[in-house]
């Protein structure tokens, strides 16, 4: 037990878990404002429509429509400062609040995305530690040492992540038993996106076709499918297992975006695994390259 | 143990019993958000068969435009798929045909279409894109788009 809570505890640099806030707000930041013109388009948000989920279930009904523009405005304005690092203690678990509530609202017109879940989910747990001791306007300039208070939050994020990954793979076998693993269902469901798509004039992906023609193609990539989500936990053991799997992982989103044209963006941009790897590094070298360029 | 490890064990465990948590849920009916089942791709769907409403806009000598979700409901594809049958399961087809005509009305690109049609499609999927079979349509509604009024 011993020796499980201090591998749990192992110091991490601040500069690690901070690379995640940074990574993370930027990217909210971003993605809101890509998101904007969906918060416009009056026609989506029918009162008819309007399902809640989640802490949405707080309300009685629709937002009026100021209200609603506001929300993904506010949480960009936060979510500037959660980048920063400004004042984390006090505004990190607003913008997580505000995050939260934002994307559930969204989400609570017609059916759940799976997109944004992790998003959420990481901003929450970084909302609650010391993610801004580095890199940030807090720290202003100080360099933190390595503590075991910057290596657990990375573990808890790396948790979330597997534990999602995990339940997709659980979901699958409780509605298809291990027969998911044949392919049939992969390819209808590849199959009905695509149809789906085509008829309600989107893009859809231009070589699902080729694909839904090879049964043994479709067999082996619910297979892998299967081994990445059910074989999430590996990524906890070693970080070249780690690295393995996340790899794994973003291969198969890949997969998703060429064959159903679907966006995962958080996973994509690879940010979903980032508490599992060195991802302070590259931010890193940034850092030294901008003072190099600075300094000539 | 001291505090840090106190609070650390504390957030983990919340955390990974909340994200887990949906687990005592259906995966389809008990999904939510951010904590979800995580069911997407996960069932199956028989002959992978599709009944869809859609909007389709039409002109002369055959010309046929399947509209696109931003300019019926909502930009993402799943939610303009909600909207579009909630309005049919209201009686709101004619409804929803004039709102989208009323769209595509000052727009170059359908300048060639001069109706809009709400259908109502029953198609095999893995047909449709293995041996370009096509399923059955219904229309439920049309209207013209008319231009040139304010």
């Amino acid at each position: 037990m011993k020796r499980l809570l201090d591998a749990w505890f192992a110091p991490a640099p601040a500069e690690r878990l901070a690379a995640v806030r940074l990574m993370l707000g930027a990217f909210t930041l971003v993605y809101l404002a890509t998101q904007l013109p969906l918060w416009f388009a009056d026609a989506q948000f029918h009162a008819g429509d309007f399902h809640p989920l989640g802490v949405v279930r707080l309300l009685d009904g629709p937002l009026p429509r100021g209200l609603r523009l506001a929300l993904p405005l506010v949480t960009m304005g936060l979510a500037v400062t959660f980048t920063l690092g400004l004042a984390h203690r006090w505004l990190a678990p607003v913008f997580a609040l505000a995050l939260l509530f934002t994307l559930t609202y969204r989400n609570s017109w017609g059916m759940p995305f799976h997109t944004e879940n992790l998003l959420v989910l990481h901003a929450l747990v970084l909302a609650i530690v010391p993610a801004a001791d580095a890199w940030s306007v807090d720290a202003r300039g100080r360099a933190a040492a390595a503590h075991e208070r910057y290596g657990w939050p990375l573990r808890a994020l790396a948790v979330i992540t597997i534990i999602a990954y995990v339940l997709a793979g659980i979901a699958k076998l409780r509605l298809g038993g291990w027969a998911w693993t044949d392919g049939d269902a992969l390819r209808e469901q590849i199959a009905i996106d695509n149809l789906r798509k085509h008829l309600m004039g989107a893009p859809m992906s231009p070589i699902a076709a080729t694909f839904l023609e090879h049964t043994w193609l479709m067999h082996a990539m619910a297979i892998g499918t299967m081994i990445v989500e059910l074989g999430a936990p590996i990524a906890l053991v070693h970080r070249r297992a780690a690295l393995a799997w996340s790899v794994a992982a973003w291969g198969f989103h890949v997969g998703v975006l060429a064959l159903m044209a679907i966006v995962f963006p958080y996973q994509l941009i690879g940010l979903a695994y980032a508490p599992l790897l060195r991802c302070e590094r590259p931010i890193a070298w940034l850092i030294a390259r901008g003072r190099r360029w600075r300094g000539r | 143990m001291n505090a840090t490890r106190w609070y650390g064990l504390v957030v983990t465990l919340i955390a990974a019993i909340a994200v887990a948590w949906p687990l005592t849920r259906h995966p389809v009916a008990g999904d939510s958000f951010p904590l979800s089942t995580y069911p997407m791709f996960a069932t199956r769907r028989k002959d992978a068969r599709l009944y869809l409403e859609y909007v389709i806009a039409t002109g002369p000598a055959g010309a046929r435009r399947h509209v696109p979700p931003e300019l019926v409901a909502s930009p993402e594809v799943m939610q303009a798929i909600v909207s579009v049958h909630a309005a049919v399961a209201r009686g709101d087809a004619a409804g929803l045909c004039q709102r989208v005509a009323a769209r595509l009305a000052p727009r170059g690109g359908y300048r060639g279409f001069d109706e809009v049609q709400v259908i109502a499609g029953n198609h095999r999927a893995i047909a449709w894109f293995v041996r370009g079979e096509r399923g059955t349509e219904r229309t439920l509604a049309r209207c013209p788009i008319v231009r040139g009024a304010r």
